[in-house]
């Protein structure tokens, strides 16, 4: 059945759900061409197991970035331009 | 979700600095600290080591200004500084990580023949009262990355630098960064997993 699938992408042109994984930083990142964007949405649409699993990866992408801007010790920019002009 | 990079205006004059105005680097200094700390701190995980090497990632801008090509943006020559410098201490401070590259790769999805090996599992809806929890399983996530996957995620994901501008910083092609940001982000996710998949519990 694998096979079966395998050989029906290949003739079609469609991209194989590992060359989505493969595409799948770009994807997310606006980076992908137009032409492959295409093709990679025409293959999210279909499979439900890119579907969930582009889900899963943009929401690890939001939580890494929602708590990244930590605040910064209060006095760390005064007491590094205090040792700058020491030093220059 | 489309990142415009932070950097493209620079909030500071790079001319005067690069001049030797003591004043206009000053300034630059605490434009540019909040970002820089916390990216040298996600290397070291150690405040006041990452609070000196801040202040010798400055310094060793100042003494070497003669050596900046306007090729770059000046935040990004700062930034390959700041990691330079935070790499170089990183060996002193002989931290491991808890996660190996090894586990990193049984953290990566498998394909048979182009095709999933292991059917995808389905996450439940995550619940507002429980996104505080989930933000803080992916940080204690990144901080157990092997140091250049954190690296990397610390620029791209979290201080928002474009992917050519992270590739400018590392030394490396564009192409790794993505990469090696698609690596890291594939664990995160599989941090993630087993707190969100639905259990199909037929006992």
């Amino acid at each position: 059945m694998k096979i079966l699938h395998r050989l029906v992408s290949r003739i079609t042109g469609d991209l194989s759900c590992e060359e989505v994984n493969s595409f799948l930083a770009a994807y997310v990142d606006w980076e992908l061409d137009e032409e492959t964007k295409v093709r990679f949405e025409r293959h999210i649409s279909r499979c439900v197991n890119c579907r969930r699993y582009l889900e899963q990866y943009r929401l690890s992408v939001q939580l890494a970035h929602e708590g990244g801007i930590r605040p910064i010790p209060e006095e760390l920019v005064s007491s590094t331009i205090a040792f700058l002009r020491e030093q220059m | 979700m489309h990142r415009e990079s932070l950097t493209t205006k620079p909030e500071y004059d790079v001319e005067a600095i690069l001049g030797g105005d003591h004043s206009a680097f000053e300034h630059m200094v605490r434009v540019e600290s909040p970002r820089l700390f916390r990216a040298i701190d996600r290397i070291v995980q150690d405040d006041s080591e990452a609070a000196s090497l801040l202040q010798e990632t400055f310094l060793q801008a100042w003494k070497n200004r003669g050596a900046f090509r306007r090729e770059s943006l000046f935040s990004t020559w700062l930034f390959a500084i700041a990691i330079n410098q935070s790499k170089k201490a990183l060996r002193h401070l002989s931290r491991s990580a808890p996660l190996t590259e090894e586990d990193m790769d049984r953290m990566q999805p498998g394909f048979t023949m182009g095709m999933w090996a292991q059917p995808v599992e389905e996450w439940r809806t995550e619940q507002p009262a429980e996104r505080e929890d989930l933000r803080r399983l992916v940080h204690e996530g990144i901080d157990r990355l092997p140091a250049d996957a954190r690296t990397v995620v610390m620029l791209r994901d979290i201080e928002e630098l474009s992917t050519s501008e992270t590739a400018s910083v590392l030394g490396i092609s564009p192409g790794a960064v993505r990469v090696r940001l698609h690596r890291a982000r594939q664990t995160l996710r599989a941090i993630l997993a087993p707190h969100l998949r639905i259990r199909e519990d037929l006992g």
